[in-house]
C-alpha cells in the first residue's frame, strides 16, 4: 500500500436544501500534484474548503499521515500543515512582504519583533525558491503587488510555515500565460520538496501539463481518479459532463422568434481583458451565454445594465443606438437585470414583498411623492398570483422567503416595470431543484409572450434545455455562437470554453 | 407547505410586535421617570419648569430629526452640533452688524442662515458620496472647520442679541407651551408622513438596508444621500437659531454635546446604527426621555457628570437590547 499524506473518506457536506458533497473520496501522496475537476457546482471547492477547515461541519473521516483528524477550524488545519490559497487572495495589503509571509510566526522575544531575523528568514525562503521570488523587494507593500505576485507571496508563506499540503483554488484564473508558467515552476519546486498539492481548476490543458493524478467530481459525487498518463482530456471532459434533473426539454421555438433584433452589440470594449464583444438578441429569443467564471459574461451584463461603463463600441436597442450611462437609463430603454447576487443586488431583504415588487416603478405610481397605496398593493397581489409566489401575504418580509420565491420577486419587479429585455445572470444559483424547474418554465413563457431574454449560466444542462442560441465566452470575447438543436451535446459547448 | 406558510406569518407578526413593544417600553420608562421626579420635587411639573423643559426638548428634538433620517439611511453626521452653534453666532453677528431690528428682515436672514446650514450638509454629502470618503471622518473634519469659523466670527466671545424678534422666538408661548414646541410637533408630523407614505421615505429605508440593490433598481442613491445631509444641516441651523434666542446670545460652543445625544436618542428609539429601520416616533420618545432625565437630575440636584454617566449607560443598554432583538428576529 502506498503512503498517503492525506486521505478523505465518505465526505458529506450539506447546505440548506442542497447536498454539496455526497460520500466522496479523495487522497493525496507525498510530493504529488493531484488535480480536482468538475463542472461548476460539482463540489470541488467544497471539498478543499473542508480539508482546509473552512467548513467544519462535514460528515466522514479525514486522515492526515494515516491518523484520523477532525478538521474543526482553519488554524487547526494550519497546525496539521494544510494551507489554503483561495481564488480571491486575501493578504494584508498595508503590511510589507516580510510581515505578510511570516504573520503569526514572527521571530522575536517578549512580543518584540526581531526585524533582522525576519529579514534573514524571508531571504532564506526566497533563495530556496529563487526565480521571480528574488526580484521582489522585502519591504514592498503587498497592496502594490500584482495578483500573480500576491499569489507568489501566499505560496512563499506556505513554505515559510513548513506546510506539507497546499490547496490551490483556481490559481490561474486571473494570471497571464507567463505568470502561469512561473507558477508552475514554483509548483514543481514544491513537489521536489515533498509537498502535496491539491489543484482545483477548470483548465484541462494546464492540468495535463503539471499534475500527476486527476479526480473528477460530478453533482457532488465522486466519479473517478485517474493517473494523468493513462487518460486524455477528451475522456475527462466526458466524465465531467453532468446529467440533468430538469423535466424541461429543449424544443424548437423558431416560430415564436421574430427576425428583428431587440438588442445588438458591436465591438464592445469594457476593459483591457474584455476587448471586443459582438452580440445580438432577437425579439422573443432566449440567447444563452455560457462561459467559465472570469470569462467576461457578468461584466458584459453589468455594462448592458449601466452599472459599469463601456470604453468603446455600439449598443443598439430596438433599432436605436443608445448610450447606457446608468441603471436608470437601462431601465428606461426597457432592460431588466436579474443579478447573480440576488441578496445584494436584486432585493432589499429587510423590506416586504410589496415594496420589492414596486421598487422600480415607485415614481410612476406616486403623486407629489406620495405612494399610491392601493395601486401598490394591487400590483403586488397581481404578480404574487401570476408567478405563483408562495408567501402568506404581500407584507411578508422577503428575507423569510425561500430562494426560489425570492428569485420570482426579482423577476416580478421587472415585469412590473414592463421591461422588454430581461438579463438573467445565473438565475438558479442556490435554488432547489423543484424551484429551478419553475424558473425555467417561467423564462420560456416570458419569451413566448414576446420578451427577449439573455440567459447567463455556468450550468450546461440548463443552457442547453432553454436556449434558442448559445454563445460561448472565453477570455473576454465570444469565441463561438451556435444555433441550439437536439443534436448539440455538452461536449460541443465545453470544448470551446475550456480549450 | 401550509405549515411553513404559517411559520412565515408568525415571524412577521412577531417582527411587528417587537417594534411596538420597543416604543411602549420607552414610553413606560418615560412615564415612570416623570412620576419619580415630580414626586421627588413638586416644582418639576410647574409651569415654568415645564416650559423650560419643552423648549430644551424642541431645540435638540429638531436636530434629532435630521440625525434619525441619516441613521435610517445607514450613516450619521457628527458636525450637526457645530452647525447649531455656528448658525446662532452667524445670525447674531449679522443682525448686530447691520443693526437690524424689524421682524421681516430677521425672518429673511434666519432663512438664509438655515440655507447655509443646508449648504454645509450639502458639502458633507458631496464629499461622502462623490469623494467616497468615510462619513465619520468627513463630518469630524467638518465639525472642526465649522467650530473654527464660529470662533473666528465671534472672536470666541458671546454675541449679545438685541433684536427683539430674535429674542421672542424662544420666549413666545401659549400657556406653558412654547412656540418652538409647536414647530417641533409640526416637523415631526411632516417627517413621520415623509418616512411612512412617500417614495423618498421608502428609498431612505431601502438605502439603509441595502444600498446596492437600490442602485441596481435605477435609483440615484447619491442624490438621496446628499439630500439627507442637506436636510440634517438645515434643521440643525434652525435649531441653532432657537437655541441662541433662548440663551439671548450666540456662542460657538452651543450645541457641542448634540452629536452624541442625537445619535443616542435615535438608538434608544429603536433606530439601528446599521440602518434600514427605525422612525421619528421612536426618536421623539428617546429624546424626550433623555431631556426629562437631564432636567430632572438638575432639579433634584444631581451633578452634571453623574447625569452623563447615566445617559451613557442608557445608550449602551439600548444598543445592546436593540442589537440582540435584531439578532433574534433576523434568524
Amino acid at each position: 500500500m502506498e503512503e498517503y499524506i492525506l486521505e478523505a473518506k465518505n465526505i458529506v457536506e450539506e447546505f440548506p436544501g442542497v447536498i454539496a458533497l455526497d460520500k466522496v473520496n479523495f487522497n493525496l501522496k507525498k510530493g504529488e500534484i493531484h488535480a480536482l475537476v468538475g463542472e461548476n457546482g460539482a463540489g470541488k471547492s467544497t471539498l478543499i474548503k473542508i480539508i482546509c477547515g473552512i467548513y467544519p461541519n462535514y460528515a466522514g473521516e479525514i486522515y492526515v499521515n494515516g491518523v484520523e483528524k477532525r478538521i474543526k477550524s482553519v488554524s487547526y488545519a494550519r497546525n496539521l500543515g494544510i494551507a489554503y490559497v483561495p481564488q480571491e487572495i486575501d493578504l494584508m495589503n498595508h503590511l510589507n512582504i516580510e510581515e505578510n509571509i511570516f504573520i503569526g510566526k514572527y521571530p522575536g522575544r517578549l512580543g518584540f519583533i526581531n526585524w533582522k531575523e525576519l529579514k534573514n528568514n524571508t531571504n532564506k525562503v526566497k533563495e530556496q525558491y529563487g526565480g521571480i521570488a528574488l526580484s521582489l523587494e522585502n519591504n514592498n507593500l503587498v497592496g502594490d503587488l500584482s495578483i500573480a505576485e500576491k499569489q507568489l507571496i501566499e505560496i512563499l508563506r506556505v513554505l515559510a510555515l513548513d506546510m506539507q499540503i497546499i490547496c490551490l483554488d483556481e490559481p490561474t484564473s486571473s494570471l497571464t500565460s507567463e505568470e502561469t508558467d512561473n507558477l508552475f515552476e514554483l509548483l514543481s519546486k514544491l513537489k521536489r520538496n515533498g509537498i502535496g498539492t491539491i489543484y482545483v481548476s477548470h483548465k484541462l490543458n494546464e492540468i495535463f501539463k503539471i499534475s500527476d493524478r486527476i479526480t473528477v467530481f460530478k453533482d457532488g459525487k465522486f466519479v473517478k481518479t485517474l493517473a494523468i498518463n493513462e487518460t486524455h482530456p477528451d475522456e475527462i471532459t466526458k466524465l465531467m459532463v453532468g446529467r440533468d434533473l430538469s423535466s424541461l426539454r429543449w424544443e424548437k421555438r423558431s416560430n415564436k422568434i421574430k427576425e428583428e433584433f431587440a438588442l445588438e452589440v458591436r465591438g464592445l470594449k469594457i476593459n483591457e481583458k474584455i476587448k471586443e464583444i459582438n452580440f445580438n438578441l432577437k425579439k422573443g429569443e432566449i440567447h444563452g451565454l455560457f462561459g467559465l467564471v472570469g470569462s467576461g459574461r457578468t461584466e458584459f451584463a453589468r455594462v448592458l445594465f449601466g452599472i459599469d461603463k463601456a470604453k468603446d463600441g455600439k449598443i443598439i436597442i430596438f433599432g436605436k443606438e443608445v448610450k447606457i450611462k446608468s441603471s436608470n437609463a437601462a431601465i428606461t430603454y426597457g432592460l431588466g437585470l436579474i443579478p447573480e447576487d440576488r441578496h445584494n443586488q436584486g432585493l432589499v431583504l429587510a423590506m416586504d414583498i410589496k415594496n420589492n415588487i414596486n421598487f422600480v416603478i415607485y415614481k410612476m405610481i406616486s403623486r407629489f411623492g406620495f405612494i399610491g397605496r392601493v395601486l401598490e398593493s394591487k400590483k403586488a397581489e397581481k404578480f404574487l398570483k401570476i408567478l405563483n409566489i408562495k408567501a402568506p401575504s404581500i407584507r411578508t418580509i422577503v428575507n423569510n422567503l425561500s430562494g426560489g420565491n425570492q428569485q420570482k420577486i426579482v423577476i416580478a419587479k421587472w415585469l412590473n416595470a414592463d421591461s422588454k429585455i430581461l438579463i438573467f445572470d445565473e438565475p438558479t444559483k442556490g435554488i432547489d431543484v423543484g424551484s429551478k424547474d419553475e424558473i425555467y418554465k417561467l423564462i420560456r413563457s416570458l419569451a413566448d409572450e414576446g420578451k427577449s431574454i439573455i440567459f447567463i449560466s455556468s450550468e450546461l444542462p440548463e443552457i442547453m434545455n432553454l436556449s434558442d442560441r448559445i454563445s460561448i465566452f472565453k477570455d473576454g470575447t465570444i469565441i463561438a455562437s451556435l444555433e441550439n438543436s437536439k443534436n448539440i451535446t455538452e461536449y460541443d459547448i465545453l470544448k470551446h470554453a475550456i480549450k | 407547505m401550509k405549515n411553513s406558510q404559517a411559520k412565515f406569518l408568525d415571524k412577521n407578526k412577531k417582527n411587528r410586535k417587537i417594534k411596538n413593544i420597543d416604543n411602549l417600553i420607552i414610553f413606560a420608562v418615560l412615564i415612570g421617570v416623570v412620576l419619580y421626579f415630580s414626586f421627588k420635587n413638586k416644582s418639576f411639573l410647574d409651569e415654568v419648569n415645564l416650559n423650560a423643559l419643552l423648549i430644551t426638548l424642541s431645540i435638540i428634538g429638531i436636530v434629532c430629526i435630521g440625525q434619525t433620517l441619516l441613521l435610517i439611511s445607514g450613516t450619521f453626521d457628527i458636525s450637526l452640533g457645530s452647525i447649531v452653534g455656528f448658525s446662532g453666532v452667524l445670525l447674531a453677528k449679522i443682525l448686530e452688524l447691520f443693526k437690524i431690528n424689524n421682524l421681516s428682515l430677521f425672518i429673511l436672514f434666519a432663512f438664509i442662515v438655515v440655507l447655509i446650514g443646508g449648504l454645509i450638509g450639502f458639502i458633507n454629502g458631496l464629499i461622502i458620496t462623490k469623494g467616497k470618503i468615510n462619513a465619520i471622518i468627513t463630518t469630524i473634519a467638518m465639525l472642526s472647520i465649522i467650530f473654527a469659523l464660529s470662533m473666528i466670527i465671534s472672536k470666541g466671545k458671546y454675541i449679545k442679541i438685541s433684536n427683539l424678534s430674535f429674542l421672542s422666538l424662544a420666549a413666545q408661548k401659549f400657556g406653558f407651551v412654547p412656540l418652538s414646541f409647536i414647530f417641533l410637533i409640526v416637523l415631526y408630523l411632516i417627517f413621520f408622513i415623509v418616512l411612512k407614505f412617500t417614495v423618498f421615505g421608502r428609498y431612505i429605508y431601502a438605502i439603509g438596508s441595502n444600498e446596492n440593490s437600490v442602485n441596481y433598481a435605477g435609483v440615484n442613491v447619491d442624490r438621496i444621500r446628499i439630500l439627507l445631509f442637506v436636510l440634517a444641516g438645515a434643521l440643525s441651523a434652525f435649531a441653532g437659531i432657537i437655541l441662541s434666542s433662548r440663551l439671548t446670545t450666540g456662542h460657538a460652543i452651543f450645541g457641542s454635546s448634540y452629536p452624541i445625544i442625537t445619535v443616542a436618542a435615535g438608538v434608544i428609539g429603536g433606530t439601528l446604527l446599521s440602518g434600514g429601520s427605525g422612525g421619528v416616533i421612536g426618536t421623539f420618545l428617546g429624546i424626550t426621555l433623555l431631556t426629562v432625565l437631564e432636567g430632572g437630575f438638575s432639579i433634584v440636584g444631581i451633578p452634571t457628570h453623574v447625569k452623563d454617566i447615566f445617559t451613557g449607560t442608557i445608550l449602551m443598554v439600548s444598543v445592546i437590547i436593540s442589537e440582540s432583538l435584531l439578532k433574534r428576529t433576523k434568524r
